[in-house]
């Protein structure tokens, strides 16, 4: 039983690392405003795994579910923001490149 | 007591009514006139109640519990200073319901008024120097703000600033002597430091002294720093009445009265107030007589009546200078609001362009005309009796400096000197009173033009400081055994009116008031024949009097050095400030520059510095436990 969940216990710290760097690494190089979200999303998603996973190892699954689930309505909520945000940037711009947002020249 | 803590509302009444005056019906409204109106009557009704409540001990009311405690101090010449300032405040208030009707900016003008009023009591009503300091100032204040009414003139803005910086002079030297006075005795209490008088030592006291007649002469227009006064004609003419009767000047006298018992052993203290107080009475009227402006005519005759007070006090006549201010207060009250009605219904100050017509205003005629007796010392005249008492105690600190001399001494006659400077004094007054009277209501061959009355509510404020002036004078016995009875430090003599009347002309001083009424009467009959002989034989003198004896150019030259001055210093000193702040500037400028290139304002470049610095924090929590 204890090897099973230490094989898993890695597996699931792997696909996080991954998850999480994939979607910094979005965040980091590109420029389009979807793309940047969808960073964020992949990051959540990694977080998300990692709930799941630390409430499986303290037998605490419920409370981890619970959380997650509530994560991911957040999450929702926080897409459907961003992207009403960037629609009306798009029509005010007439770009979805975030760069060409910045007003201020240093 | 038939109402306490009347003292608190007489002080506070015209504050809070100069507080409410704004938010009291719309503009140019009659209810806020009338509010004005009764405000200035409330608070006269409780400074009259305060005369039941007069008492030798200081009254103390707890502001603040345990924290500030206001000390009153409601002995006889104080309350009868607060009443002064009370009711002739309130006549002026109702006279300015017609005077200022349809100006602009009433609402400042009655809020300012009441709190020029309430400062007034404040000031005299407090037992405290630094209290008395802060309404002293907020008197100076209100006067500014009054004389410079008119701030759309520059004339009156100019004024108004030449008071405030005039008076300040004197104000600077009355702080140095209370705060001598503080460092002396730990106390600002004035009557805890007259308890402590003997352990004042004498050159802090002969400091403070000094300092004190310096404020009371800026306060109260003395030579040298009386221009302000005639200056401030530019207000409207009841706040000059306001001035010159009720409020501002009568506080340096009063100040002088006050500290009187502390200083008036002072070496030279008495003479210094003797010697500003008659040379100030004599510039003044010599300086009246020529004056075109009616205004300018009672201002002078203001400085030159101060200058009479101020001269009882330096003789010892100390209830003669209370006296005299009071009749002088309701007078000079009368006098400038009847100017005042004849400039409202004329529209000319110059008494030239005026030329009798305003003779048609019966009622404004007959009490300016009593106005004028009263101001020259015709018999039965409130200013009569005063100034007799004034000239009686002359009369007798004359006697008593010259029986140090022999007949041949010089200090003989210079003992009499003052004396003699004063007769002559008068005699100007009823010159020029006469005069002013003459050009504005005296009767010509032909009448110009015809001129109405005043309103009724201009008139009503004049026959009741028409029978006031009259009158005013039968109150002397009580008066002055109020100040017996509760102003212990002074010695005065009590007096009834029988003994006042026998007194008065059964003594020699009667003849030296009659003098000077015959000099100036002789005066004003062969006007005609000294004018000529002043603007051709004399021009000179009469040139240099014309220019106010050069006061004004004096200062208006040593400003004009001071400025220089400045502006020497300006070139020189202020650019080495200059340098320092100017590099403290740069520098940061160009040290924040440097910084410039880290502010791409690209959202990676952000990102990547929060992922930087959210691994390095890892690593520290890593590595530092």
């Amino acid at each position: 039983m204890g090897l099973i969940i230490d094989e898993i216990w890695k597996a699931d710290t792997i696909v996080v690392l991954l998850l999480v760097g994939i979607g910094l690494y979005c965040l980091l190089s590109k420029g389009n405003m979807i793309k940047m979200i969808i960073g964020i999303e992949i990051m959540a998603k990694g977080v998300m795994l990692n709930f799941v996973m630390s409430g499986y190892l303290q037998n605490n699954t419920g409370l981890a579910q619970a959380l997650v689930i509530t994560v991911i309505v957040i999450d929702v909520v926080i897409v459907a923001l961003a992207l009403s945000l960037i629609v009306n940037a798009y029509k005010h711009y007439g770009t979805l490149k975030i760069n060409s947002l910045t007003r201020l020249r240093g | 007591m038939i109402l306490p803590y009347s003292y608190i509302l007489a002080i506070v009444t015209p504050i809070i009514g100069a507080a409410l005056i704004p938010y009291i019906g719309k503009p140019d409204s009659k209810i806020r006139v009338w509010f004005a109106v009764l405000c200035g009557f409330l608070t006269a009704f409780f400074t009259l109640l305060l005369i039941p409540n007069i008492t030798e001990k200081p009254v103390t009311f707890e502001w603040i519990p345990g924290l500030i405690t206001y000390t009153f101090s409601l002995d006889a010449i104080s309350v009868f200073m607060a009443i002064i300032a009370g009711t002739i405040g309130s006549l002026v208030v109702l006279f300015s319901v017609k005077y200022m009707e349809g100006q602009e900016g009433l609402p400042r003008y009655y809020a300012l008024t009441l709190l020029f009023i309430g400062a007034m009591i404040g000031l005299v009503l407090t037992d405290n120097l630094l209290i008395l300091y802060f309404f002293w100032e907020l008197v100076g204040l209100c006067s500014y703000a009054l004389i410079g009414f008119y701030y759309k003139d520059p004339k009156a803005a100019r004024a108004g600033m030449k008071a405030f910086l005039t008076t300040r002079v004197g104000d600077v030297f009355l702080l140095v002597g209370i705060l001598t006075l503080y460092w002396a005795t730990n106390t600002f209490s004035i009557r805890d430091i007259m308890g402590a008088a003997s352990t004042i030592p004498a050159d802090k006291l002969s400091l403070a002294a000094f300092c004190f007649i310096i404020g009371a002469i800026g306060k109260s227009a003395q030579v040298p720093l009386h221009v302000w006064l005639p200056d401030a004609m530019e207000a409207p003419t009841t706040i000059s009445a306001l001035i010159h009767a009720a409020t501002m000047v009568n506080a340096g006298i009063y100040l002088i009265a006050r500290m009187y018992p502390l200083f008036h052993n002072v070496g030279g203290w008495l003479d210094a107030i003797m010697w500003i107080g008659v040379i100030t009475a004599l510039l003044a009227a010599v300086m009246a007589v020529v004056e075109p402006d009616i205004k300018r005519v009672l201002a002078y005759s203001t400085v030159s009546q101060l200058g009479f007070m101020m001269f009882a006090l330096g003789v010892g006549g100390y209830f003669a200078s209370q006296f005299h201010l009071m009749s002088h207060a309701i007078f000079k009250a009368l006098l400038f609001l009847c100017a005042g009605a004849v400039i409202h219904e004329v529209g000319t100050r110059n008494m030239y362009e005026i030329d009798g017509s305003a003779r048609s205003m019966k009622i404004t005629r007959t009490t300016f005309l009593i106005g004028v007796f009263a101001l020259s010392g015709i018999p039965i005249f409130n200013g009569f009796w005063s100034k007799d008492m004034v000239l009686a105690s002359a009369y007798t600190h004359a006697g008593d400096a010259a029986s140090a001399y022999g007949y041949a001494d010089i200090g003989f006659y210079m003992a009499y000197l003052p004396l003699i400077i004063i007769v002559i004094a008068a005699a100007f007054t009823v010159a020029y009173s006469f005069k002013a009277y003459w050009l504005v209501f005296g009767k010509r061959k032909e009448q110009k033009k015809y001129v109405h009355e005043a309103p009724s509510c201009m008139t009503a404020p004049l026959l009741i400081l028409c029978f006031a002036s009259v009158v005013s004078w039968l109150s002397v016995g009580y008066f002055s055994r109020l100040i017996i009875d509760y102003n212990p430090m002074v010695h005065i003599e009590e007096m009834n009116v029988l003994e006042l009347v026998t007194e008065t002309f059964t003594s020699i001083p009667i003849l030296l008031t009659l003098i000077a009424i015959c000099l100036g009467l002789t005066a004003f009959v062969y006007r005609k024949e000294i004018a000529r002989a002043m603007l051709t034989r004399y021009r000179v003198i009469y040139d240099f009097v014309k220019i106010g004896f050069g006061f004004d150019g004096l200062y208006l030259w040593i400003v004009r050095r001071i400025l220089s001055l400045g502006r020497i210093f300006v070139h020189h000193v202020e650019g080495i400030f200059d340098k320092f702040n100017y590099g403290v500037a740069y520098g940061s400028k160009r040290f924040s520059a440097s910084f410039r290139r880290t502010h791409t304002g690209n959202l990676n470049v952000n990102l990547f510095g929060i992922v930087l610095g959210v691994l390095i924090m890892l690593v520290i929590l890593l590595y530092v436990k």
